[in-house]
């Protein structure tokens, strides 16, 4: 398990994105990710931790709602080597599953889902193939 | 605390997460019924009421009360 990115919330990727380069950050492009009723976008400096910005849609009430307190980080992502059976394991450590694996289009359709724990917040599983 | 009043603050609950004035809640109300309730806003629910009640939810709670009847049966039996 590896920390792949924080993930920021916003309700206006272009700007935050605009604020990110401004600190030396290199911007990605902007990519829609339907199945999850957002748009995300990956900002990188060398040797430093991904920082990945995810603007909802308008009909994403919830995270609409998260996004209308401000940009923050709100999700810690670790790459998997086995996505199933790490789900497993963060589910018998007592974290809640908020989504089943989806393919991802901004990580080339590999797998995620949510989890939250009472400890940790919101975690990201990414499986690494 | 019996169950309508538990039901009665669980509304306000509910109208206070999901910014939705006129919910009148019954025990068979699930997300299904509620446009906003989705895996993300069930936690912040779940959270609130853990406030409102001072109680705590197991994990396997906080994934597996699916309506507003069987939230209610929970925060009673944790009340006692």
């Amino acid at each position: 398990m590896v920390l792949n990115h924080i993930g920021y919330i916003t309700e206006t990727i272009e700007d935050t994105r605009s604020d990110f380069v401004s600190l030396g950050y290199c911007a990605g492009n902007i990519v829609d990710f339907p199945a999850h009723k957002c748009r995300v976008c990956f900002l990188k400096r060398d040797g430093e931790v991904i920082v990945e910005l995810v603007e909802p849609y308008e009909e994403n009430k919830s995270l609409r709602k998260l996004a209308s307190r401000g940009v923050a980080p709100y999700h810690l992502c670790y790459e998997v080597d086995n996505i199933d059976e790490s789900s497993i394991n963060l589910q018998k450590l007592g974290y809640v599953p908020l989504s089943e694996p989806v393919a991802a289009p901004a990580f080339d359709n590999r797998r995620i889902c949510y989890f939250w724990g009472r400890g940790t917040g919101y975690i990201e599983l990414l499986s690494k193939y | 605390m019996e169950r309508e009043e538990i039901l009665k603050k669980m509304e306000d609950i509910f109208k206070n997460v999901f910014d939705v004035d006129s919910l009148v809640l019954d025990d068979d109300i699930t997300a299904d019924d509620i446009d906003e309730w989705d895996s993300l806003s069930h936690i912040q629910l779940m959270l609130a009421i853990e406030k409102a009640f001072d109680i705590k939810f197991t994990s396997r709670e906080m994934k597996e009360l699916a309506d507003v009847g069987e939230m209610v049966s929970c925060i009673k039996s944790k009340l006692k």
